[in-house]
């Protein structure tokens, strides 16, 4: 079950910015970056396993429907029973399946999750960029923005959006672009930083000597050499950005019936918390497997990407 | 001083202006108010609704309504409530209420990452440091609210069971009508105060004593220590007077800039707990398009967030000599 | 905010204590025997003590008649204080509030003229007399020519020709232009209008806004003492009041919006009264709390699916009517409110709830889901099922959004379930929620529904389905129209005589149920809790809430 789990050495290869010099005659086997970064992965069990837990997670509920004899809309005539084998997480009053409600709920979170986090990388790569490659009056205006922003406590913002722009609706994209719109903000941050540093390197200027665009640089030159930061921040947006909606559900701004969301079906089994706790603690318990999942993951990323905090030598 | 803590209220004013345009414009696209006024039966007489909103300034275009908004707020006027609601009186109960235990989980939050990350530093690679990053991660992977259940079935009805009577409250801020003196009233509070602090300082606890550790570890490889070592220091000295103290400052800057995720984190706290502060506000606010009450609460948050990185300036200047403010 | 606070001031919801007035009287030293259930004397209790309330929401201001307080926060606290004249009873019965009136009569048909005697002794608690002036002040700001009211509705005294007070104002003679048979429905929760007329800003403001920080003096068995915003809120007993004197010293209303927490503030004693929503888990948490007495009734709220009669496929009364016959009320019934309650029965009435002595089952043939005959009426209208297995005709396919206010688990899963009954039957049906505030604001009033999920008011004093159902009708949201219905109701509107009128309003559902234009599913349950310390406590399932007889309760 693991070898799906685990990317393939060669396709991490083909990104990495020092693949030009392949051709040279060493005698000592060649190791792409990316290789080492992998390999300092590997030796990171805690991460290892939790990706291996947070992937077959994501497609047991993916495939949910292949493998399961319920799903979330089925309608049993097992009334709030407590786990069987043949309900494993119990039913509700409805007659629902609680694992099939689960692992619903388990994809609409991981995908809100996985598009806030795409969403956010993107934009506030390309913010962090231009800022800290412009510099200038532009990077001091565009980085007070974003000082400005992070100030105001976010979920206030977030329940405002939710209560207005979602229209109670509670749609599954409109509340992860909600949740994109502030979740940009740390990347941006980050990205300008190393841009502020990178831009003054000696290979930049060769570059420009060259006669390379400013897009060129950006993209073909910079941005390989930020990818490290870029993967291990996106990894932590995905775990902030699952407890931000699962929050934002609990409190009612987020998404709702007849979607379903991890968050969701806490917030309804919170009632029932003594008197059914099957429908409280397993859904519940669910969210802190991927939120844990997800943040040893970018733990072990984060050792891997930056030699300098180097945990795995121990 | 004066001048420079006046320096930072005002560069987030502009913040101010903008996000309470933002909010503003947010609430009035969303739908009349008032509306749920309409469709009643028997029919609210339309001319009631019209006196109404009216007095609300709803029949005022956006710009006006903003401006209105924004001259009363200059002079301390949150304006109207949807609910016909004191802004100002009802502001300054829940201020309190909220802040004693953001304060309280704040300091709790501080210390018992101060200590972990310190000790996780020092022994490196020891059980202590795994137990203590587990335990982190843990407590950084769990929703609030969850965490705020869990305690309440196991923590709070365990003790009580244990003592024979309540001494931990699940439920509000203080028992109303209390009759008995101030130190009756003062273990009261501390009763409801204690779950609701553990919840809303674990999380942020987490985040802060793993940065609290890397940058101890920073300190500790640097050469003024081995200085501090080689000049015959004792162990414990060096790591009090000069290790810590340094550590400290990004752990300062780290708890300034997450002084509005702990505001956010008070709403959840607060609903879980069932108190009336702040983050009820908020909630009732939005929920009833009470554009005013928002405001307010965005306001106030807003100088509380600015007041808190006022004071890590100050404690900077405690703990890095070379930091004066003129 | 749903249709039930919509609809509460079209019911008397009145403090009374015709209950306490058959008692022995006296402060709390009764002895009467208790009787059967209905109209039992309350029981002797002792004098002193109090009890806190689990109140879901912070009172907004504390007179009901204004559209601002016009909900059951308001009514709960003000039912002890403010006096009105008639009562509705558990029973759903409506009696006069002995302790402060004499009588109050038909005295002429034509004009319809009622004739009020107030008691000698009844007075606010500082001294001043219940009096015409405070009938007069009710039906002035009620009667819609002064917009400088904020009034919640004007139904009633908008008819009302004059109010004369005359035997030094305790005699009140109310004429009216119209004939309005639900009289009894009027002159509730009157607030004190010597108080309105002296505020500075003028009577208008002393009636919208004089009363929003508190109620200065009372006529009933308690009156205001403390309120601490977002906290609580205490009344005492008011000794200056004329009839019996309340046995406990005050009644505290704590503020507990989480009806989550409620079973817990029971447990440990934070709360001795809870009046929440019934909900399965807090049921049976409630019941597993020792000292506890709790019951369960039925009240005059009921849910049910309103067709809009305008939208493509639903214009056709076959369709509505091979809904109403595919869709399985038993079912929805055990996998909702009968989890907690097994008396929850389908309702068969549009006009009158099973518990009130007036109903009828007017739709015996949808009593049983009946698939086979849906079906039969479906194709007998030209339907044929296609490809998908949804019927269509002329290459519409029957396919319905369903609306109902979202967040409210109990209506999200008869949703769930409507849609896999018409899913077999052959109906397709899409989820379409929104929040309260958007769907009684706007989406009902403006018709953008096809079938809507929600509750309505039932209500001793049936005149108000006239907008509910009648051509044109404010509150008829499904745009129904049948100008035969419409004269039914212009003639039952008029019949003062009891029994003729539940009569013709019987035969009015009768039509309804033809024309299938809404289907009833259920009546709502009411839940109340508290500590077995209290007597006297007990719920009045209609609009007046628990707090109806708050002059009686104490402890044992």
């Amino acid at each position: 079950m693991t070898d799906v789990t685990v990317p393939k050495p060669d396709m991490i290869k083909a990104d990495g910015p020092q693949r030009d010099v392949s051709s040279r005659d060493f005698t000592v086997r060649r190791r792409s970056q990316s290789a080492l970064v992998l390999r300092r992965f590997l030796q990171h069990r805690l991460a290892v396993i939790s990706l291996v837990v947070f992937l077959v997670l994501v497609l047991l509920s993916l495939f949910a429907e292949t493998w399961w004899q319920y799903t979330s809309t089925t309608i049993t005539d097992d009334l709030s029973q407590g786990p069987s084998l043949k309900h494993p997480m119990g039913t509700d009053s409805t007659g629902h399946d609680l694992l099939a409600k689960v692992l619903a709920g388990a994809r609409v979170s991981v995908l809100v999750a996985l598009l806030v986090a795409v969403l956010s990388t993107a934009f506030g790569t390309v913010f962090g960029a231009l800022s800290g490659f412009y510099g200038g009056r532009a990077d001091t205006l565009m980085m007070r923005f974003v000082d400005l922003i992070l100030t105001v406590p976010s979920l206030a913002i977030l329940i405002t959006l939710g209560a207005t722009i979602a229209g109670g609706g509670g749609d599954p994209i409109v509340i992860a672009l909600i949740l994109a719109s502030l979740s940009w903000l740390q990347i941006a941050r980050i990205i300008r930083g190393l841009f502020l540093s990178l831009r003054e390197k000696e290979y930049v200027e060769a570059a420009r000597c060259l006669g390379a665009s400013n897009r060129r640089i950006i993209f073909r030159h910079l941005l390989p050499n930020a990818v490290g930061p870029i993967i291990v921040n996106a990894t932590i947006v995905v775990a902030v950005a699952i407890l931000a909606e699962t929050a934002l559900s609990f409190l009612g701004f987020g998404i709702k019936f007849p979607s379903t969301s991890l968050g969701l079906l806490v917030a309804e089994g919170q009632s029932a918390a003594s008197t059914r706790p099957w429908l409280f603690y397993f859904p519940g318990l669910v969210i802190v497997l991927i939120a844990l999942t997800i943040n040893f993951v970018g733990d072990g990323l984060r050792d891997a990407l930056d030699p300098q905090q180097n945990r795995v030598r121990a | 001083m004066y001048a420079f803590a006046l320096r930072r209220l005002l560069i987030s004013v502009p913040l101010l202006l903008v996000s309470s345009m933002i909010v503003y414009a947010l609430v009035h696209f969303a739908g009349d108010p008032l509306r749920d006024l309409e469709g009643r039966n028997p029919p609210v007489p339309p001319a009631v609704l019209e006196e109404r909103r009216r007095l609300l300034g709803l029949d005022k275009s956006l710009p006006e309504q903003y401006w209105n908004w924004l001259t009363g707020i200059v002079t301390g006027d949150f304006g109207p409530s949807v609910k016909g609601i004191d802004i100002g009186a009802d502001l300054s109960r829940r201020l309190g209420v909220t802040m004693r235990m953001v304060i309280l989980a704040i300091l709790l939050a501080v210390i018992l990452a101060m200590v972990v990350g310190v000790l996780s530093a020092v022994k490196q690679y020891s059980g202590v440091d795994y137990t203590a990053t587990l335990l982190g991660f843990i407590a950084l992977s769990m929703p609030v609210f969850w965490l705020a259940a869990l305690l309440k079935e196991f923590l709070a009805i365990r003790i009580n069971q244990a003592i024979g009577k309540t001494v931990v409250y699940t439920i509000g801020e203080s028992t109303p009508g209390l009759e008995g003196g101030l130190l009756t009233k003062l273990a009261d509070q501390a009763g409801h105060l204690v779950l609701p602090t553990i919840a809303l300082a674990a999380v942020n606890y987490a985040a802060w004593s793993r940065y609290q550790r890397s940058s101890m570890l920073d300190v500790l490889n640097s050469d003024f220590i081995r200085l501090a070592r080689a000049k015959g220091l004792s162990r414990r000295r060096v790591m009090v007077r000069h290790a810590l103290r340094c550590a400290l400052i990004p752990l300062t800057t780290v708890v300034a800039l997450d002084a509005g995720a702990i505001l956010g984190g008070a709403v959840i706290t607060e609903r879980v707990f069932a108190w009336h502060g702040m983050g009820e506000m908020l909630l009732n606010a939005a929920n009833d398009q009470d554009v005013n009450r928002l405001l307010a609460w965005l306001m106030v948050s807003a100088v509380i967030v600015v007041l808190f990185n006022l004071v890590a300036d100050l404690l900077y200047a405690y703990l890095d000599p070379r930091i004066r403010y003129a | 905010m749903s249709a039930h606070r919509r609809t509460l001031k079209a019911l008397p919801v009145a403090l009374v204590l015709s209950l306490a007035a058959a008692a022995c009287g006296g402060g709390g030293g009764g002895t009467a025997q208790p009787e059967k259930s209905g109209s039992s004397s309350p029981a002797a209790v002792k004098t002193g003590g109090s009890i806190t309330y689990a109140a879901d929401q912070e009172p907004t201001g504390f007179n009901p008649n204004t559209s601002k307080d016009n909900g059951t926060s308001v009514t709960n606290v003000i039912q002890g204080i403010l006096p009105s004249v008639f009562v509705t009873q558990p029973d759903f019965s409506v009696q006069l509030d002995k302790d402060l009136m004499e009588s109050a009569e038909v005295t002429s048909e034509s004009p319809q003229t009622v004739v009020y005697k107030i008691k000698q002794n009844a007075k606010w608690s500082d001294g001043v007399p219940v009096s015409a002036k405070d009938f007069n002040l009710m039906w002035k700001a009620q009667n819609g020519t002064n917009d400088k009211f904020d009034v919640a509705g004007t139904t009633g005294y908008e008819d009302i020709a004059s109010v004369t007070g005359s035997d030094s104002d305790k005699t009140v003679t109310v004429v009216f232009k119209t004939p309005y048979s639900d009289y009894k429905s009027l002159f509730s929760f009157m607030p004190p209008a010597h108080i309105a007329e002296a505020n500075p800003a003028g009577v208008e403001a002393g009636w919208n806004t004089g009363f929003d920080k508190g109620m200065p003096v009372s006529a009933g068995p308690f009156k205001f003492g403390d309120f601490k915003p977002t906290d609580s809120l205490t009344l005492v007993r008011n000794d200056a009041y004329f009839g019996p004197k309340a046995p406990l010293d005050s009644v505290v209303f704590r503020f507990l919006p989480e009806s989550t927490t409620q079973p817990d503030a029971l447990r440990n004693s934070e709360v001795q009264m809870i009046y929440p929503q019934p909900q399965l888990d807090l049921v049976s948490q409630v019941e597993g709390i020792p000292g506890l007495k709790s019951e369960t009734n039925f009240g005059l709220s009921f849910e049910h699916l309103t067709f809009n009669t305008t939208t493509p496929g639903l214009d056709d009364v076959a369709v509505r009517k091979a809904i109403a016959l595919g869709t399985d009320r038993e079912a929805i019934l055990k996998r909702t409110v009968a989890q907690f309650s097994d008396e929850a029965k389908t309702l068969g009435n549009r006009v009158y709830v099973n518990n009130q002595p007036e109903y009828v089952d007017n739709g015996t043939q949808y009593a049983k889901a009946d698939a086979a005959a849906a079906t039969k009426l479906l194709e007998g209208a030209g339907y044929a099922k296609g490809a998908n297995g949804i019927y269509a005709k002329a290459g519409k396919p029957l396919s319905f959004r369903l609306s109902t206010t979202s967040g409210n688990a109990l209506r999200e899963t008869q949703g769930e379930l409507f849609k896999s009954q018409m899913q077999t039957l052959g109906i397709d049906i899409k989820i379409d929620n929104s929040p309260s505030k958007v769907l009684f604001g706007e989406r009902l009033p403006k018709g953008n529904f096809d079938i809507a999920n929600f509750a309505w008011v039932s209500s001793p004093f049936p005149t108000g389905n006239k907008s509910l159902y009648g051509t044109g009708g404010g509150s008829n949201y499904g745009k129904y129209s049948n100008t035969a219905v419409d004269k039914m109701f212009t003639d039952a509107n008029a019949i003062l005589d009891d029994a003729k009128k539940a009569e013709a309003f019987n035969k009015i559902d009768k039509v309804l149920w033809d024309d299938m234009v809404s289907l009833p599913l259920y009546q709502k349950p009411t839940f109340i809790a508290y500590s077995e310390k209290y007597a006297n406590i007990g719920d009045n399932a209609s609009l007046e809430g628990p707090f109806w007889n708050v002059g009686t309760w104490g402890l044992k």
